[in-house]
């Protein structure tokens, strides 16, 4: 058995060998550490333009209400100037000062559609940088070791493109292999011979790993070096290409061409890759986020990537594992009786 | 030009579309995405700042956290370990062995995170007769909408006009398999008219989606004569896009991998046109998408303005031009027409 899944594997790396497969996965690597290393930036600059506006009769010392938080504080001279700069700039917002010295008052002007209890921690923030809170005397207590260096934003891209790449590179290629081979007949002469259809559909998924990791090897050690874990990179990647390419072999079975599967296809491609906006938006997280299982590769991906967000989850490996596992039988059986019905 | 060719293979293409329900797909595909993204994506900003507290700090801190944040209680310190080691950003809190309270964290929040948190638990331990003291109150103009519900509408119309493109791409790549597209070298059919019949599907379906969509998100005061020439414009990619992949393919299989990086080399500039600074975004200008998604943006901010749409729709036609005249050559080699 084990013999005739390494012959179909190898026979896989042949085909994907005359395509020039493996060319494709290095040159996109390629173009992959071009753009991370030169089209994006490594840091940006976030700051948000602040517009203050004062109407008061007292002196507010700026340096005791830790004005210097807010960066790119700007000045205007009066309210209507304080609204038109901030139509002109809707990332930016206002603070207009009044009242008394015993009586001071503060309107925030913000310009989203912020909830009412997001306009109460804006409140609590104004509150806590104009020093008027005291200082809480909780015990912070720290899991593991706080971020040493805050990650460059080009580098904190990599983990997405592993996911997009490497992981579900088998989803498109898994297609059109199908298809090429419902086409030729292969697949139904292959189940007159002894091998199992198992066997079978296992080559493909060998295959579509072992893209998987010559993409990641490629892409990763001359941007990382050797002081990544490879070992885990490696396993996380196996195991989401697994699961990803299991998948698209079941939606595979029930189509016989490109055209009618294009959108299952891209489908399943954006489901799968939306946890990403989880990534880049750390505020939203909603749960149905967590059980999509590429949520968990992508974050396992960024703690091996990045040690300082802390360690490999191996229980959410495991799920994923078993998942693929699930996905293969189910596809194993679906080809099975495709078969038998031709 | 003769309309009547053009019609008759617009004819032969819907016909076909409909035969394998792809015309089906390529109607409810945007429609479905508006409708998750309207469902998922809440349309007011919120943060969710999670906190895990002991249970028997319910009452007090507990009670007062719950009107800020996200709580969940949990029985004992370990379990709200266990929780904090998940991969998103997660405060706790606990009672520590001299009696105070325990701030945890695992290191690797987000700085702005721990912040807001820190400020929560500060205003917690300011007694009210302080907190009160200055008189604040929040003025929201509700005028930005989240981005995520931006990103998402988005999507909506990119996802409409390249499932177009390839509507076409893999028409085109069908008949070459079947050498239907040879027999047309010997017709009287001229490449003008096979891009015109072809892309008519294509380039009108996204504004009914661009409409649809807005009416799903619920989005006010968007100006619809601007969002009817930015989508018309915008179709221009998926066809461009289509076209180029179905000349450039000789196969499915080539067909699919150029799908691949194309629609790379298109989403990408569309996702990072949000998270990019405006000083980082001269580095997209080659990319007809991050016009595109510039424009939308504006629109749906209600803040586009007819000069700044007009350099904005210049921009995608630019690109693309410069995509076809670099693609030209290519297209009449693979076909004589």
């Amino acid at each position: 058995m084990i013999k005739r899944i390494f012959f179909n594997f190898l026979k896989e790396v042949k085909i994907g060998w005359r395509g020039n497969y493996f060319l494709l996965t290095v040159g996109i690597a390629v173009f992959y550490i071009v753009f991370i290393q030169f089209l994006l930036p490594g840091f940006i600059n976030q700051n948000t333009n602040v517009y203050i506006f004062t109407e008061i009769d007292f002196e507010i010392d700026y340096e005791d209400i830790r004005i210097e938080e807010f960066e790119n504080v700007f000045f205007v001279n009066d309210l209507d100037e304080l609204h038109s700069k901030l139509d002109k700039n809707r990332e930016s917002f206002g603070i207009y000062i009044s009242g008394t010295e015993s009586n001071p008052k503060v309107e925030l002007f913000i310009q989203g559609n912020e909830d009412e209890a997001l306009k109460e921690v804006y409140k609590i923030s104004i509150l806590n940088s104009f020093g008027v809170l005291s200082e809480n005397n909780f015990n912070k207590v720290y899991l593991n070791n706080k971020i040493s260096s805050p990650i460059k934003m080009n580098n904190y891209m990599v983990p997405i493109l592993l996911l997009t790449e490497a992981v579900m590179m088998g989803i498109i290629f898994v297609f059109t292999m199908i298809f090429t081979e419902k086409n030729e007949g292969t697949i139904y002469a292959y189940s007159v011979t002894p091998g199992k259809i198992f066997e079978y559909l296992l080559g493909k998924v060998l295959y579509l790993i072992f893209l998987g990791l010559i993409f990641t090897s490629v892409f990763c050690v001359p941007l990382f070096g050797f002081r990544v874990n490879y070992l885990e990179l490696f396993l996380v990647i196996a195991l989401g290409s697994f699961f990803s390419t299991s998948v698209s072999l079941i939606f595979a079975s029930f189509y016989d061409n490109i055209s009618q599967s294009l959108f299952s296809m891209l489908a399943l491609n954006l489901i799968l890759i939306a946890p990403m906006f989880s990534y880049l938006i750390p505020s939203f997280n909603p749960p149905i986020m967590r059980i999509i299982p590429t949520y968990g590769i992508l974050f396992n991906l960024r703690n091996i990537l990045f040690s300082d967000y802390g360690n490999l989850i191996y229980s959410d490996l495991l799920v994923i594992l078993l998942e693929g596992i699930v996905f293969f039988l189910i596809s194993s059986v679906l080809y099975n009786r495709m078969i038998k019905k031709k | 030009m003769s309309i009547k060719r053009i019609i008759s293979i617009f004819r032969n293409d819907f016909v076909n579309s409909i035969r394998d329900k792809m015309i089906v797909y390529l109607m409810i595909a945007p429609v479905l995405l508006a409708l998750v993204v309207r469902f998922f994506i809440p349309g007011y900003e919120n943060i969710s700042i999670k906190f895990g507290v002991e249970e028997s700090l319910k009452p007090s801190i507990g009670a007062f956290l719950e009107n800020y944040a996200d709580v969940e209680y949990f029985e004992n310190r370990s379990e709200i370990y266990n929780r904090i080691e998940q991969y998103d950003d997660f405060f706790g809190i606990s009672t520590s062995s001299d009696g105070n309270f325990d701030f945890i964290l695992q290191g690797n929040e987000n700085e702005r995170n721990i912040e807001i948190a820190d400020g929560l638990l500060n205003y917690y331990s300011t007694p009210s007769v302080v907190r009160d003291s200055l008189d604040i109150e929040i003025k929201s103009s509700g005028k930005t909408l989240p981005i995520l519900a931006t990103i998402g509408f988005i999507f909506v119309i990119l996802v409409s006009y390249l499932f177009g493109g390839l509507t076409i791409a893999f028409n085109m790549i069908e008949e070459k398999e079947s050498e239907t597209l040879k027999a047309l070298d010997v017709t009287p059919l001229k490449l003008s008219e096979l891009v015109v019949g072809r892309s008519i599907l294509g380039y009108f379906m996204p504004i009914v989606h661009a409409y649809l969509g807005v009416l799903i998100m619920g989005f006010e005061g968007i100006n619809m004569f601007m969002l009817l020439i930015i989508t018309l414009v915008s179709s221009l990619i998926g066809i461009v896009f289509g076209f180029a992949i179905g000349f450039i393919s000789s196969n499915q299989f080539n067909g699919i991998t150029n799908m691949k990086i194309g629609l790379l080399i298109l989403m990408i500039p569309t996702i990072l046109t949000f998270f990019l600074p405006k000083g980082a975004q001269i580095f997209l200008y080659w990319a007809p998408t991050y016009w595109s998604a510039m424009a939308l943006k504006d629109l749906v901010n209600v803040q586009q303005r007819w000069g700044n749409m007009f350099i904005q729709i210049s921009g995608i036609i630019l690109t693309l031009t410069i995509f076809i005249l670099i693609l030209t050559p290519r297209f009449k080699r693979t076909l004589k027409l």
